[in-house]
């Protein structure tokens, strides 16, 4: 089945969804489409924990979509859907070098493995910490030049919503748009060339 | 004083910067890379290819690469 329809993030499925209309979908993004979803890549890849490439977190997100193994809601736009399918990979990466780490440490079998597995989200792991610090200050660095881009970073990072990032910021809400649309350009100009940072 | 958790600040943000590139329309996808249009077309087409040797060609039964993860392949190298 397939029944798509054009929305702000590429091709919107609206009907249950096969890995066909995956292929599909991703065979109409236009030229701009792909431009954001190199964009999503490149900021995604400032979240795993090693020098892995944009094309690596890409192609394995679109892996995973098309073997079934992440499922396209319907009415999420394609995009943002293979955002979220990149977020995943991020924190299963970051599963996987914790569980490895305590292997290594531990010297178990298997059957630890498992248990380890249960426990992997409950304690900080310091190598992620400093991970996630440096990517945050690169982040900072891109909008440095940006007095209100900064405002905003500092308040996304908070899980602030915009009424609430102007209410603490003192920001108006045309101030707020304008910043957000400065933002974006600099996202997809830079192409995030913070990737090489 | 609050603790700092940079994990979960780079996960909001990263989400947070993620739904507006999303919510970029093409005008300013256009505007962010030149007017030419030239960039847009090449960083198309490069992530157009990428993506080819994954799904193939419509029509084609079977990708030309089986859909396999390539950051595991990396690890094991």
């Amino acid at each position: 089945m397939e029944k798509s329809t054009e929305g702000g993030g590429g091709p919107v499925v609206t009907v249950d969804n096969t890995a066909d209309d995956i292929a599909r979908a991703i065979h109409s993004l236009s030229d701009a489409d792909l431009v954001r979803l190199k964009a999503l890549a490149l900021l995604w890849t400032r979240g795993l924990p090693r020098s892995l490439s944009w094309s690596d977190i890409l192609h394995e997100a679109i892996a995973r979509a098309l073997d079934g193994s992440r499922k396209w809601p319907s009415g999420v736009p394609i995009l943002a859907f293979l955002s979220g399918v990149m977020r995943s990979i991020c924190e299963d990466q970051w599963r996987r070098e914790r569980l490895e780490g305590e292997v290594l440490a531990r010297d178990v079998d298997a059957a630890d493995l498992c248990a380890a597995g249960d426990t992997a989200g409950s304690a900080a792991d310091p190598e992620r910490v400093v991970s996630a610090a440096q990517s945050l200050a690169v982040v900072w660095q891109l909008f440095a030049a940006d007095p209100c881009a900064l405002k905003i970073i500092a308040g996304l990072a908070d899980g602030l919503t915009a009424a609430e990032i102007c209410r603490v910021y003192g920001m108006s809400e045309r101030e707020y748009d304008t910043t957000r649309k400065r933002m974006r350009r600099a996202l997809l100009r830079c192409g995030l060339d913070w990737s090489a940072s | 004083m609050t603790s700092w958790h940079p994990p979960m600040e780079l996960t909001r943000l990263l989400e947070a910067l993620g739904e507006e590139i999303v919510a970029t329309t093409e005008q300013e996808v256009r505007l962010a890379c030149g007017l030419d249009g030239h960039s847009v077309r090449e960083t198309a087409s490069e992530v157009r290819e990428m993506i080819g040797t994954l799904t193939g060609d419509l029509g084609d039964p079977e990708p030309r690469i089986a859909p396999i993860s390539l950051i595991d392949m990396r690890r094991a190298s």
